[in-house]
This record gives C-alpha cells, sequence and structure tokens, in this order.
C-alpha cells in the first residue's frame, strides 16, 4: 500500500514540475496554481498548448487516484488502529469463553429482548463474532421480520427455540392474524424438532390447529391464549390431534379462554405434566368432571392452577367425583374467582397431600360456611374450623364485587400455607358491611375466635363500608393480635379500631403500619399515647407544645396492655418531621419515609374541613 | 492451612476448606498429598486474590456443584438474580470486576466466575451498542461492509 501511495505521490510531483515549466513563460504568472484556465484563458487571448490541458487533466486523475488509494490506505489503517486499542481494553483481556459465559447469562434474565442480542452483536468486531458463536443467544423468536427470524434461526444453530407470538393491535381482522401468524410460522415450522416453547396469545385454536400437526420432541412449555377472551365468551377449544399426539417433554401447560380437547389423541399432552394453568377457561361441569378425571394419571403434577373472572357453576354435593389416588406430587394449587362448591369440588377430586399450598379466592353465600371450600379428604378440613392456625387475616375494601374482600393466611395442619380470599358474588344485593359479616360468621359462628390471629391488615377501606361496631365481636376474639396495618384508609377507621380504648380492641398491639393516609399529627400522636408509657413530664410538655387540648382520661393506656413499640408510617400526608419528633419521644422504632402523596395536598386543601378524614 | 503465593509475591495462608473452592487448588492439593509447600498462583494479584478468598471464606461452607449438578441444571431456570451477599461483594471498579472474573475463570470458582459474569450480563441488559462501548471503552471496529449489514438489522428489527 504504502509503495502505491510513493508511487502516486512521486508521479504527481513530476507532473507537477512539468506543467510548472510550460507556464513559466508565461507573462502573468511563474506557476500553474495561478493559471486560470477556464473561462478566462480565451478572453484574454492567451493560447495555451492542449497537452498542457492534458496534462493537467492526467495529473487531476492521477491525485484523485492518489486520494482514494489514500482513504482506503487510512481506513484500513484506522481499523487496525481501532482494533489493536481495543484489545488493550480491559474489557477485551476476558478470554472467549468467558464471554460466551457473559452472553448466555444476557440470554437468562428475565426481562430479555431481542434487540439485547442484536445490540452486543454491534458493538465490536470482537463481540460480534462471539455473540454470532453463542447459538442461546438468538434463540428467542418473536414476531420480527421473516429475514431476521431467518438469521436468529441460522445463529441459533441447534439450539432449543423459545417462540412467542402475539398480535401487536387489538382491534386486526381476523384474515389478518390468520396471514400474520402463518407468514410468521412458515420459517419455524421446519425446526419444531428443536421448539423448546410456545407460547400463542390471542390467537383462535381454529387458526393455529392446522399448523401444530407435526411430532415437538423437545417441546416442554406450551402456552395458548384466546384472543379477547370475556367472561361470558364461549370456550375455544382446539379439538384436533396437536402435534400428531407426541410432545413427549410437555411439562408445563397454560391455557387462556382456549382448551385442548380432551380426546384419545390429546391425552398424552397431559399426562406428564408438572404445572397446568387454565386462566378464564369457561369449563361446563362435564368438561370440568372430564379434565379431573385425567389428571387422576397425572404422576407428576407440581402446580394446578385455576384463574376465572368469575366462574359460577352450580355443581351438586351429590355429584362430586371420587378419584381413586391421590396426586403425589402436588404441591401448589390455586383456586381464584369461583363459587364454593367448584372450589370444593376441585379439592375434592385431586385429594391433594396435607403439605399442599392453597390458594383460594371465593364466595360465600349465606347458607355456605367455611367449611364448603376445603376438601373433606385432608387434614386442613379438620383444621381449618377451630382457626387455630390462622396467622393474618385482611379486610380488603372493595367495589368491584369480583375482588377480594377478606383474606386468610396462616398454616394449616401439615399445609405450607393457605390463602383464602373471600370475594362479593357480582350478583349479590349485599353490603360490604353484609358480606363481611356473613363470611366472618360462616368461619366460627357468633363465637368466632382467631386464637393464633398475629397479624391484621386493612387495605382502601372506610368505616362506612366495614361498620366497625358491628364487628366489635369479633375483634374482641383476636386476643393476640399484635400487628394492625392500615393502607389506604380513613383516619376515623384508624381511630375507631385503636384510640377506643372502651372496646378494649387489640390489647397487645405492639406494632403499628400506617400507610398512604391523611391521617393528622394530633389523632395520631393521641393514639400512640393511649398506646404507649405517658408518665415521662418531658413527653407530656412535648404534647403540650403541640396544643393537643385538653388530655382525653380514656387516652392512656392500661397496665395489662402491650406496650406500642413500632411505628411505621409511609405516604401519610399530614405528618412532617416535628410530629415525627415527638413521635419518637413515645415509641422506640418509628420509621417515616418523609413523603407525601404528590398532588393530594392541593386537592385536600380545596376542603379542609374534609382534612383528616376521607370518609363520604 | 495452605500457603498460596501471589504473582506479586504477597503470601496467603488459609484454611484448606475456604482453598479448595477453587477446583484449581483442589485438585493441586489432592494430587501433592499433605504438604506445607507453598502453591504458587503467578495469574493472581495480591489485591485480587485477597477479594476472591473473601468470597471463598463466606461460601466454604456450601456444598460444591458437582459437574453432574452443572449437566443436570436446568437452562430454563437460570436467572440473572445475585444474593445480597454476594451483590454487596461484588459492588466493585470495573477493573477489579473484570480481574475477579479472570481469577475465578483461572481458579476455576464456577460460582464467583457466574456472580462475575452475571453482573456483566445485568450491566449490558438493556443498553445500546454506543452505551456499552462508553461503558467499556470500546471502539467501535466494523468494517463499512459490516456496518451495512448492523444497518440492515436494524431495519429488520425496526420494521414491525
Amino acid at each position: 500500500m504504502e509503495d502505491v501511495l510513493e508511487t502516486l505521490l512521486r508521479l504527481t510531483a513530476e507532473q507537477d514540475q512539468h506543467i510548472a515549466s510550460q507556464f513559466a513563460d508565461l507573462p502573468f504568472s511563474s506557476s500553474p496554481s495561478t493559471v486560470h484556465v477556464h473561462g478566462n484563458t480565451n478572453t484574454r487571448g492567451i493560447e495555451i498548448d492542449s497537452a498542457v490541458l492534458d496534462k493537467m487533466d492526467e495529473r487531476y486523475e492521477l491525485l484523485k487516484r492518489a486520494v482514494a488509494a489514500f482513504s482506503k490506505f487510512a481506513d484500513q489503517k484506522g481499523l487496525e488502529n481501532r482494533a489493536g486499542r481495543n484489545h488493550l481494553t480491559r474489557a477485551y483481556r476476558i478470554p472467549t469463553e468467558v464471554y460466551i459465559q457473559i452472553f448466555e447469562w444476557l440470554r437468562c434474565h428475565s426481562r430479555f429482548r431481542i434487540k439485547d442480542a442484536m445490540n452486543v452483536s454491534h458493538v465490536s468486531r470482537l463481540w460480534r463474532d462471539i455473540a454470532l458463536e453463542t447459538p442461546s443467544l438468538w434463540t428467542l423468536i418473536q414476531p420480527i421480520r421473516k429475514e431476521l427470524i431467518e438469521t436468529f434461526l441460522t445463529r441459533s444453530k441447534t439450539a432449543p427455540l423459545e417462540i412467542a407470538f402475539w398480535i401487536k393491535y387489538e382491534i386486526e381482522s381476523e384474515s389478518f392474524v390468520e396471514r400474520v401468524l402463518s407468514d410468521f410460522l412458515a420459517p419455524l415450522l421446519p425446526h419444531i424438532s428443536r421448539w423448546e416453547s410456545l407460547s400463542m396469545n390471542q390467537v383462535a385454536p381454529r387458526f393455529l390447529a392446522p399448523h401444530l400437526v407435526s411430532p415437538a420432541p423437545q417441546l416442554r412449555a406450551l402456552t395458548l391464549s384466546k384472543r379477547g377472551w370475556h367472561r361470558h365468551h364461549s370456550l375455544d377449544i382446539f379439538r384436533p390431534m396437536l402435534f400428531g399426539g407426541s410432545a413427549p417433554c410437555l411439562r408445563e401447560l397454560s391455557l387462556a379462554g382456549a382448551f385442548i380437547l380432551l380426546s384419545p389423541q390429546n391425552l398424552p399432552l397431559y399426562s406428564g405434566l408438572t404445572k397446568l394453568h387454565f386462566r378464564h377457561v369457561a369449563f361446563s361441569e362435564d368438561l370440568l368432571s372430564d379434565l379431573l378425571l385425567t389428571l387422576n394419571s397425572s404422576f407428576l403434577l407440581e402446580e394446578l392452577h385455576f384463574y376465572w373472572k368469575f366462574l359460577d357453576l352450580w355443581i351438586d354435593s351429590e355429584d362430586m367425583l371420587q378419584i381413586s389416588s391421590p396426586l403425589p406430587s402436588l404441591r401448589e394449587i390455586v383456586i381464584k374467582g369461583t363459587v364454593a362448591p367448584v372450589v370444593r369440588y376441585i379439592l375434592n377430586s385431586v385429594r391433594p397431600p396435607s403439605s399442599v399450598r392453597l390458594e383460594i379466592s371465593t364466595t360465600l353465600e349465606d347458607h355456605e360456611d367455611v367449611r364448603s371450600v376445603l376438601p373433606s379428604c385432608s387434614d386442613v378440613m379438620n383444621t381449618l374450623p377451630s382457626l387455630s392456625n390462622i396467622d393474618h387475616l385482611l379486610f380488603l375494601g372493595t367495589s368491584d364485587p369480583c375482588k377480594e374482600i377478606l383474606s386468610l393466611h396462616g398454616k394449616v395442619g401439615a399445609a405450607q400455607l393457605l390463602t383464602i380470599d373471600f370475594t362479593m358474588h357480582p350478583d349479590t344485593e349485599s353490603t360490604y358491611a353484609d358480606t363481611c359479616g356473613n363470611v366472618l360468621r360462616s368461619i366460627g359462628g357468633a363465637q368466632t375466635y382467631f386464637p393464633s390471629l398475629k397479624g391484621l391488615t386493612f387495605r382502601d377501606i372506610t368505616t362506612r363500608q366495614l361498620q366497625p361496631r358491628r364487628l366489635t365481636q369479633v375483634f374482641a376474639n383476636m386476643p393476640r393480635v399484635d400487628q394492625l396495618a392500615f393502607r389506604s384508609c380513613s383516619q376515623s377507621l384508624v381511630k375507631a379500631l385503636t384510640i377506643k380504648i372502651s372496646q378494649n380492641l387489640f390489647p397487645h398491639m405492639t406494632s403499628l403500619h400506617i400507610h398512604r393516609s391523611f391521617i393528622t399529627a394530633k389523632v395520631l400522636i393521641n393514639l400512640v399515647r393511649s398506646r404507649a408509657n405517658v408518665d415521662d413530664g418531658a413527653r407530656v410538655n412535648s404534647w403540650t407544645n403541640l396544643d393537643l387540648g385538653k388530655s382525653n382520661p380514656k387516652a392512656t393506656r392500661p397496665d395489662s396492655w402491650a406496650r406500642l413499640d413500632t411505628l411505621v408510617l409511609s405516604r401519610c400526608d399530614e405528618i412532617d418531621a416535628s410530629a415525627v419528633a415527638t413521635l419518637k419521644e413515645l415509641v422506640r422504632d418509628v420509621q417515616w419515609d418523609g413523603s407525601r402523596h404528590i398532588g393530594s395536598i392541593a386537592k385536600w386543601s380545596k376542603t379542609p374541613s374534609a382534612r383528616g378524614s376521607n370518609e363520604p | 492451612m495452605v500457603n498460596l503465593v501471589t504473582s506479586d509475591n504477597e503470601s496467603f495462608t488459609v484454611e484448606k476448606a475456604v482453598a479448595s473452592r477453587s477446583v484449581l487448588i483442589k485438585n493441586m492439593l489432592e494430587d501433592v498429598g499433605e504438604s506445607d509447600q507453598p502453591i504458587p498462583l503467578p495469574n493472581v494479584t495480591a489485591s485480587v486474590l485477597k477479594k476472591v478468598l473473601e468470597y471463598c471464606d463466606h461460601h466454604k461452607n456450601e456444598p460444591m456443584p458437582t459437574s453432574e449438578d452443572l449437566a443436570a441444571e436446568d437452562t430454563r431456570k437460570r436467572t440473572t438474580d445475585i444474593g445480597e451477599w454476594d451483590q454487596k461483594f461484588i459492588q466493585v471498579d470495573q477493573e477489579m470486576l473484570f480481574e475477579i472474573i479472570l481469577a475465578a475463570n483461572y481458579l476455576d470458582i464456577k460460582p464467583l466466575l457466574d456472580v462475575g459474569c452475571k453482573t456483566v450480563a445485568n450491566m449490558i441488559k438493556g443498553k445500546t451498542p454506543e452505551e456499552i462501548r462508553k461503558l467499556f471503552n470500546i471502539v467501535n471496529d466494523f468494517t463499512p461492509e459490516e456496518e451495512a449489514q448492523i444497518k440492515k438489522e436494524n431495519e429488520w428489527a425496526e420494521d414491525r
């Protein structure tokens, strides 16, 4: 390269000399650089030898070539220089095999996107070479251009593929969906033997089933969800045989608004499952019983989840299935958004082992009690009615009938954890307070007693909703509650359940959490005072300084009561640093985030009378 | 106890259980048998070995991953989450991070290598090529032809 440049430069220099000699005799200039060849020459009547012009053109061409050659040379040298520079950086000291591991870990990131793979391959030549030799980096296939899908398929070599498809826009014609799906699957189908996971979202079975006919020997996870499911929509069923009935590695099946028919050809798909999740699958009684009978042979099943927006299915207790043996591997059952008979039907059918983790969300009718939702075959049934192991109860205020209003948590029998959420029936005319009262009575009748309950949480609830006076006896039967938490609750509810000592509520409360509340400093300090030791004169002075008014004789902690030890405040708009300083004199551990709910001050300052209470 | 000598000639005397977190050292100890001979580590400096030994000491009571464990590991369940202690441990400057990775690779301490690799992976995640270059002081050394190919790939990705 240097030789070429040298020659070109030498030739150019020689030509310059030659041209200069040609121009030397001209009267107006001594060098070619000052000759105006174009235009001026003719008007001045100077005749120039055409050979000189040819030489100049030739010189120009030579210079052009020289510049081009030099530019190429400079680019090449620049690249070599940059590559050499990169090799001196710390990052380039990492050996290739470690880089491959880094890229493989990148692929394992929970929020990995295909763009991440592309980005690392666009950093530098070394990174690109390594990225292109890391097949796992290219195994995620999502709706992208066909050319890129083919690039990913090539780069992933023989690695198992994770395929996820969805329609980007909500409103699209069915023919559009069908065409896009076909385009997406066309390059992938020849690689079906290395599909490891397939997630097809918002796709109707009739479009998808014709594509899924070949065996998928490596398929471990299959997610199928119907487009635009709704509570009242009919169920979309995959009727034809999927994967030629052969997906021997299938372990995780998740169906949303769709169902794979339990035909003899498709039954093998269910036999080796470890996780089976249904979302919004509108089961009929027959379909549910067929499914549960099928699961009878699912010895590997570990997780069984049913989620519904709301499924109201009447199942007569006389129709209960009697499955021959319990499922030995089952460790978690989640049933949410249905009525008690369905919960009990499922639990009785699968006969969960005593160590199972149960999570249930159900409605209770007036005539039902908590036993309606528990399986009669397990020790859970025998243990729960006494509520001896329930350690946390949540009251959840809501205007949505399908949302939970009460939630019980605890260890029951040998069960690792039990959560039962209670929802209001969507068609009920009962109030929140009525339903809460009904559920609590159903748990233990008029004498409802929670001997082990340690924590009580109230969330998004007002005094008017809860009507705590009606529950005074229930709260009084929670003698061991030591932690109360209020999240987005009204000040009056906090007061009603903590300050009104005459009701003798929660005498063992040592920890109080208040989150996102308009409770005032005055009320809070009064509350804390009623729960703390007040003998110290210095503390009394602090309250006096805050102008708390007359001391309330009732707001004094009786000797037998526990002393409030921990106070956690977050997003309490009316609490400021001076109030916290006073609280810290009264309570050993005060945690305050110092934050206020942005926008709330302006909102509430317009209605000063409403301050301190968000009651309607 | 085991005596380790670094490339800058510093000696570290550590418990055998701590030193044996390194498969390289463990194999050397097994080959040599009971001996007071110091083990030279020509690829590791004292400052890096100190850090590596801190890791090994914290994890000395944990079971060593066997080759069977590694083979049976379900790659789909792998996560880039790092334990609380390990996270604090690996909060070092970039130079030390790469030195720890190199040392873990040389000494064959798989869990430490994983922590280092996960940390770098988490640093890369979500960043553009330019941001990655800036982070690691790398410059773009692609040829114009390669640049054209990259441009094309980006266009394909942006198309939908």
